[in-house]
């Protein structure tokens, strides 16, 4: 398709960051999630976010993955077992320093509408600078990279206010990359985007993960995207997870039926299983 | 301060890339109108002299090339003669003309005071509006003003020890009210509606408060200037309130500057922020706490001068945009543009009669909500 070969052009790769070889993994262990010490809404033995690679989260509304995805990011903090990044409990991270580390796309996206492009990519330089530090030329060459890399160096001086929604989320990533942390979680990166400018995000997130082996997890809402771009799911179904592993191993006719409620062909294609629903199993 | 030079403050970013010709043109025309405004002042009052007399005692050389003078104006005789010992500069008595001695020792501290109450008002409601998220959030919004207000009348008739530290008793009170805003608005998390309702209701029960101590005044005198104090007014400032606000403003405003980039952050949203290393309630307190110190200081010079750190912090954002570093240094500007204009309003509206300046911005201001009101859907999301 022609949105990810356009996606593509603007990859470079910088030899000053070459493939690492130590990014980190996120594993969860035991672990029980509510709000304010409620019911849990998610309940996990174990889980892996493998490093270097791509995991999607997948389920239904309310099935409990942005939850998750809030755990690992320490934003919420588990009733009982451990969110461990890079094999350490994730609170136990200084908010300063689990930032250079470990970046997070919300669909929190308010910024003033005057803010430029490059200002909100500068943004993501944030916690690699001092109180009263400026602007030094590694944070310059980093917001310039993470542009050209979301291939939005043509819109960098255009207030965000006046772009469109697919041209605003690509704006909140470069500012996501531009943090330049060797893991990345991404909240429904592609719910309410155009096709076009949902593949410019994964392809983007894609070649980051295969330049620099960054290890991501996503919140995906399609399952037949999640099959093609991730290289492991995670199902959950009602706030525990259902199944999970590579693509061709946990998509299949039962895993939809279950878990997203729905009748649907699973075929196999060149770049992983493909999914065509069919028609919504009747609830009882 | 704000009215000696268009340069920028260069203390962050080290190429000053951010100062645009917008910034630079609020700066000017800021300080053409400071100037302006200045100049008007300084021509009327009790003693009969020509404008021109006037005007030429503003630019004496006496005064210019004895750096002494000034410092002993704006630090007092005893810290500035000190402050001039120390850097050399002779201490030796001027005598001044007259009209000069009129235009700078009685005059001019009111224009000096204007400049540094709008710049802190201005200064304080940019803060506050990031803070809060809030376009229409500002210290007469928030119930800061009532708050520092009640502060200060209780130190006028019942704490009568206290006057010294007015500012910071200012401070104190803007704080508390702040604080009892935000309780009250609270409900996991707030909104701009919200706050805003739960400010007029704090303002409501002090503005009260503040009322019922005009009945346990024991003189007329105390009543009419606590009345001077809750509308806002510049009449009568002297060098002596100038140098209880200069300080504080030099704390206060800096530390505003400092904070532009975590305000720049804060805009992003708490949980963008929060993912960005931030830690959200410790900069938000923080930099609260700046803003009730801008306000306090105002307030505890000039009272409650409403409206203007609700009404700059917009207008600047229309010229310079929202990007803070911008914002607040042409809040330093166009604070005390606003508030030297306003106070010529209010000795010339109703000449011979002086207005307290307050009713003059409060004139302006009121309108102003409502335009802000009215303009958009969503109120006053930011």
């Amino acid at each position: 398709m022609s949105a990810d070969d356009d996606a593509g052009e603007n990859a470079t790769t910088d030899p000053a960051r070459a493939a690492r070889t130590d990014s980190p993994r996120i594993s969860i262990e035991e672990v029980a999630l509510s709000y304010g010490g409620g019911e849990p809404v998610v309940e996990a033995e174990r889980l892996e976010v493998p490093a270097g690679e791509i995991t999607a989260l997948v389920g239904p509304n309310g099935s409990g993955k942005s939850t998750l995805l809030k755990a690992m990011n320490a934003e919420l903090s588990p009733d009982r077992g451990v969110v461990a990044f890079d094999g350490a409990a994730v609170e136990s991270y200084d908010t300063g320093d689990l930032a250079r580390r470990l970046g997070l796309l919300s669909q929190e996206h308010t910024a003033p509408e005057s803010t430029t492009v490059r200002e909100l990519a500068t943004h993501g330089r944030y916690p690699h600078r001092g109180f009263f530090e400026g602007l030094t030329e590694a944070d310059y060459r980093a917001v310039d990279r993470a542009l050209e890399r979301v291939g939005v160096e043509h819109l960098a001086d255009r207030p965000v206010g006046g772009l469109s929604g697919g041209q605003a989320q690509l704006a909140w990533l470069a500012m996501v990359l531009a943090q330049e942390t060797d893991a990345l979680l991404l909240d429904e990166p592609t719910t309410y985007l155009d096709l076009h400018h949902q593949l410019r995000v994964l392809g983007a997130v894609r070649e980051l993960n295969a330049d620099h082996g960054v290890t991501v997890c996503v919140v995906l809402h399609d399952i037949g995207q999640a099959a093609r771009f991730a290289d492991n799911l995670v199902a959950l179904k009602g706030g525990k997870p259902y199944e999970w592993g590579p693509p061709d191993e946990v998509v299949t006719d039962d895993l939809l039926r279950e878990v997203f409620g729905v009748v649907a062909d699973v075929g196999f294609g060149p770049e992983g299983p493909t999914v065509t629903p069919r028609r919504a199993v009747d609830e009882d | 301060m704000a009215s000696e030079t268009g340069e920028p403050v260069g203390e962050f970013d080290a190429p000053l890339s951010w100062v645009d010709s917008s910034l630079v043109t609020v700066a000017l025309v800021s300080t053409a109108i400071v100037v302006v405004s200045g100049l008007v002042q300084v021509s009327f009052g009790a003693f009969t002299m020509s404008i021109g007399a006037a005007w030429a005692a503003v630019v004496d050389p006496l005064v210019w090339t004895n750096p002494q003078v000034l410092l002993r104006l704006f630090l007092g005789e005893g810290v500035g003669n000190a402050v001039a010992g120390a850097l050399g500069l002779s201490t030796a008595a001027v005598d001044l003309p007259k009209e000069t001695l009129i235009v700078w020792q009685i005059r001019m501290p009111r224009v000096v005071v204007g400049v540094l109450v709008g710049a802190n008002l201005a200064v304080s409601g940019a803060v506050f509006q990031a803070v809060t998220r809030n376009e229409l959030a500002s210290p007469f919004i928030l119930g800061v003003s009532a708050g520092a207000g009640l502060a200060i009348l209780l130190s006028l008739i019942v704490f009568t020890g206290l006057a010294a530290f007015l500012p910071l008793v200012a401070a104190g009170g803007g704080a508390v009210a702040f604080l009892l805003v935000y309780a009250i608005a609270w409900k996991g998390g707030t909104n701009p509606v919200r706050l805003v309702l739960a400010g007029v209701i704090v303002s409501t029960v002090f503005g009260s408060v503040q009322t019922a101590l005009f009945f346990f005044a024991d003189d007329l005198g105390v009543v009419q200037s606590a009345i001077a104090w809750t509308t806002g007014s510049l009449t009568g400032v002297d060098w002596e309130q100038v140098r209880m606000a200069l300080p504080w403003t030099l704390v206060a405003v800096p530390l505003a500057l400092v904070g532009a980039r975590q305000l720049n952050v804060l805009l992003l949203g708490e949980r963008t922020a929060r993912s960005l290393g931030m830690s959200v309630e410790r900069v938000r307190f923080a930099l609260s706490a700046v803003a009730v110190l801008a306000a306090g200081t105002a307030i505890a010079v000039a009272g409650i001068v409403g409206f203007v750190g609700l009404i700059v912090p917009h207008m600047v954002r229309q010229l310079v945009g929202s990007d803070y570093k911008r914002l607040v240094v042409a809040c330093v500007f166009a604070g005390p543009a606003l508030v030297t204009l306003a106070d010529v309003g209010a000795r010339l509206a109703l000449s011979p009669a002086q207005l307290p300046v307050g009713i003059v911005t409060g004139l302006i201001g009121g309108p102003y909500f409502l335009y802000l009101m009215r303009r958009q859907d969503g109120l006053g999301g930011l």
